[in-house]
């Protein structure tokens, strides 16, 4: 006999779902396909009554699923398949009909267990698979993915780096007695708690800045000079926010509780310790930059850094929530500056981001969105004060590399720094208006958080508007309407549509097509049920846990939300190493076959959300 | 039965000479049928490379078989056998892509012939345009075993020739031509295994349009002996 790959093995090399088997696996199941034929109209039921059937292919021609309804489910054409198994345990019963002559394989059940209990890539798939069929998988019998780096860094929890136990003493010892045990310890913080529950923290910074430059005796009770009520974090915490709670709030120390009783404490120098993290020295050199000047080069820093980030395989939220805490530092920062350079603002006020900021979902080349926010009793003089200081803020993020935002929405604009009633009356506007202007805003706007200022203004502001929009079905529908337009890029039986024209021919724009889709359906349904978050995967946890969205689609949301980001962030880093300007365009020929499926079995998916979502609030334009 | 009085006189005549040689099995035939369904039949189909057409002259090169059970196409079942040829392939390898350093290597005739003997046993052959194939499996049996082969067959081409008449038509027969009529791919590898599934292929699609496999009678696909 002569040994030669044949035909079967060779298409089987070339399709998404096997093409990183290895030759003998593939020649395994090269010998378990059955190869079947049927005409077109006639009906495929692959209960072959000698062998189950595991999978099957189409080779050539093509089928289509259609449920009890006779509604279109699928179509598959060749390379495409679907699983038997999945298909008769869907909840309705569905045909697979061929729509033209069908040259089909079937793989045996056999086999196909043995390959996908062997494969975690097969597995995986077969589970989205079985999503879009609302079958819940069989639990995976696969050995877990060996930890990658980042999963070993960023979803440790806090509890393997904090040092335990923590250091605790009650509130009535002196000051002196405090040093003593610090020092006798070797240790920088000192808890202080009464019945064991955590009151205080003690700091080497506290002891320099609040006793002996106050002159304070050290005889005095620690509970007078102490921080009380400090920030803390529960020890299942992930490392990642932990850290993101000391950035954001300017603190080295960090206690640790379990059940509300101090567990440990987590210094600056233990997270440095789990991760030599650029982030934490970027922050800390932004907060010391003392001019704008100085600042910038801090910034010209960050996109270095989000490239060994992507390298180091960092999901993508994660970078979104740390590109967006060093833009937020940055903001945070040139305020400051500007309060040097200008006096301290007249009146409550607060800055406000927008958008992809708002969500803590920006990438490399998000431009600013940003407004201001005064109390109502601020006069018109005092706001007066806020010109220049908002225009030395937005030219100042200018020169960190967050460029303007060329629809002027940004507080250097008159039109958005307002009192907490005009931003009222502004919504109510939007809300109330349905024009096109109107809808653009309010997908922009309806992102909002305080990055610095007065919360409450914000928060005031927020609750008016989750009330006003609830209730106003039609103006629900239109946003609906309004997000339909960014449709998934698939076309008939599931061919990628690319862009037509311009720089991007033969392009997948991932943001227009893919994340931000996602994004609108997260705001439609938080507006929806008045949900307060705004980061896009906390609102579809906090969509499911209201119980206006499915917990499987939430989950194959979230899914398919990484999937599609984590592709933009590789090819924008690809792009940053190339010196290619930024942008959200993805060739889809430079994705391996694998990839491409689950990015059409992703956008597939969005695309069914946003059937849901119109069938949800289409009804209110009627 | 659908065993003519011909082909019975034929088997009874060869009944002892055929008794010494591999060829025996295949005088047992009870596992086909004339009213059998279509699903429950095993097909074998075979392609053949000679060296050139004309029998007396030319001799087989290589032979490519498939296995169809329960109307699918056994993939396991494939199989390419070259053929020890004493005269070198000459012109035809232009054609087969068969040279003669790999067919030096070669099983003979005999044993390829032995292989395909076992595989036919209970099986009805497969051919497109089965004259020739058989004129030089037929020599090949005559010239090991003194002995023709007796098998059932059934022929695509003969099969494609006879929808088309009933359709009034007059299309070309030629494998790639029928494969098109049934949306089949063109096949760029010329072999006789490759040659063998894509018939194969085509017999998979004239079944699915002449009826439902599990209740298609074998008596309606033309069978010949």
């Amino acid at each position: 006999m002569v040994a030669e790959t044949n035909d079967v093995q060779n298409f089987l090399a070339s399709q998404a779902l096997f093409q990183h088997l290895s030759q003998e696996n593939l020649e395994y199941l090269s010998n378990n396909i059955y190869v079947a034929y049927q005409k077109t109209g006639g009906q495929i039921v692959p209960e072959n009554n000698v062998k189950p059937v595991g999978l099957v292919m189409v080779r050539s021609g093509s089928l289509e699923i259609r449920d009890a309804g006779n509604n279109l489910i699928d179509r598959l054409s060749t390379g495409d398949f679907f699983i038997p198994r999945i298909l008769s345990q869907a909840p309705e019963s569905v045909a697979v009909r061929v729509l033209e002559d069908c040259l089909y394989y079937e793989l045996s059940d056999a086999a196909f267990q043995s390959i996908k209990a062997n494969d975690n890539d097969i597995s995986r798939l077969c589970e989205t698979y079985s999503r879009t069929y609302q079958v819940i998988p069989e639990p995976s019998t696969t050995p877990a993915k060996k930890a990658t780096f980042t999963e070993t860094y960023l979803d440790e929890t806090v509890q393997g780096y904090m040092t335990a136990p923590a250091f605790c003493a009650s509130p009535n010892i002196t000051i002196r007695r405090a040093a003593q045990l610090m020092t006798n310890n070797k240790i920088s913080s000192l808890l202080i708690t009464e019945d064991e529950k955590l009151v205080g923290i003690m700091t080497d910074r506290d002891l320099r800045t609040r006793v002996v430059a106050q002159g304070i005796a050290d005889t005095e009770a620690v509970s007078g000079v102490m921080t009380t009520t400090p920030y803390c974090v529960d020890v299942k915490c992930r490392l990642h926010q932990a850290q993101l709670v000391m950035m954001s709030s300017g603190i080295h120390h960090l206690p640790v509780v379990e059940n509300d009783k101090p567990a440990g404490m987590l210094c600056m120098s233990d997270i440095m310790r789990a991760n030599n993290i650029e982030p934490l020295s970027l922050t800390r050199s932004i907060n010391n930059a003392s001019t704008v000047a100085e600042l910038s080069g801090v910034a010209a820093k960050m996109p270095d850094l989000v490239i060994k980030l992507i390298e180091r395989d960092t999901r993508p939220y994660e970078v979104g929530e740390i590109i967006t805490s060093l833009s937020d530092a940055l903001t945070r920062r040139l305020i400051r500056l500007a309060e040097n350079e200008f006096g301290k603002p007249p009146c409550s006020w607060a800055w406000l981001a927008f958008g992809s900021q708002a969500r803590q979902e920006q990438m490399l080349g998000s431009d600013q969105d940003n407004a201001l926010i005064f109390s109502n009793d601020a006069t018109a003089e005092q706001q007066g004060y806020f010109g220049k200081f908002a225009l030395f803020i937005n030219d100042g993020l200018d020169a960190c590399g967050i460029h303007r935002c060329p629809g002027e929405i940004m507080a250097c604009n008159p039109k958005w720094r307002l009192t907490l009633q005009g931003w009222q009356k502004t919504f109510s506007y939007w809300i109330e208006e349905r024009s096109p202007k109107a809808l653009m805003h309010a997908s922009i706007f309806f992102d909002m958080r305080p990055v610095a200022g007065d919360r409450d203004l914000v928060d005031s502001l927020r609750d008016y508007v989750l009330q006003k929009a609830k209730t106003n079905t039609i103006f629900l529908a239109l946003m609906t309407d309004n997000a339909m337009q960014h449709s998934p890029p698939l076309g008939f039986f599931k061919q990628f549509v690319l862009e037509k024209d311009g720089d991007h021919i033969n392009t997948l724009d991932l943001k227009k097509r893919g994340t931000i889709s996602i994004v609108d359906i997260a705001r439609n349904y938080s507006l929806s049920a008045a949900l307060s978050e705004v980061n896009t995967i906390a609102r579809l946890q906090a969509m499911e846990t209201a119980g206006v969205m499915s917990r499987e689609l939430v989950a194959s949301l979230i899914d398919a939300h990484e999937f599609i980001a984590d592709l933009r962030l590789k090819a924008q880093g690809v792009k940053f190493r190339d010196g290619d300007t930024i942008d959200n365009q993805l060739d889809p020929k430079s994705l391996s076959p694998l990839v491409r499926h689950q990015l059409k079995e992703a956008f597939n998916l969005v695309r069914q959300a946003q059937m849901a979502m119109k069938a949800r609030f289409g009804a209110g334009v009627l | 039965m659908f065993y003519s009085l011909q082909y019975r006189y034929k088997k009874w005549r060869l009944k002892k000479r055929a008794a010494k040689t591999p060829l025996k099995a295949l005088l047992d035939t009870s596992g086909i049928d004339t009213t059998q369904s279509v699903s429950d039949t095993r097909f074998l189909v075979v392609d053949c490379e000679m060296s050139g057409l004309d029998v007396n002259s030319c001799q087989l090169l290589s032979i490519g078989w498939v296995v169809i059970e329960n109307n699918r196409l056994v993939n396991s079942s494939s199989r390419h056998l070259l053929i020890h040829a004493d005269r070198g392939a000459g012109d035809s390898t232009r054609i087969h892509g068969l040279h003669d350093a790999s067919i030096a290597g070669a099983k003979s005739a005999a044993s390829v012939l032995t292989l395909l003997i076992k595989q036919m046993v209970n099986s009805v052959l497969v051919f497109h345009h089965a004259p020739i194939d058989i004129r030089f499996l037929q020599k090949t049996a005559y010239e090991n075993y003194r002995c023709p082969l007796l098998f059932p067959y059934l022929d695509t081409m003969a099969l494609e020739k006879r929808r088309l008449a009933m359709q009034g038509k007059h299309e070309g027969l030629r494998l790639a031509q029928c494969r098109e009529r049934y949306g089949l791919a063109s096949v760029t590898q010329h072999n006789a295994l490759a040659d063998a599934r894509a018939t194969a292929e085509l017999l998979l699609a004239q079944i699915s349009h002449l009826g439902n496999a599990d209740k298609l009678l074998l008596g309606r696909l033309d069978l010949r002996c």
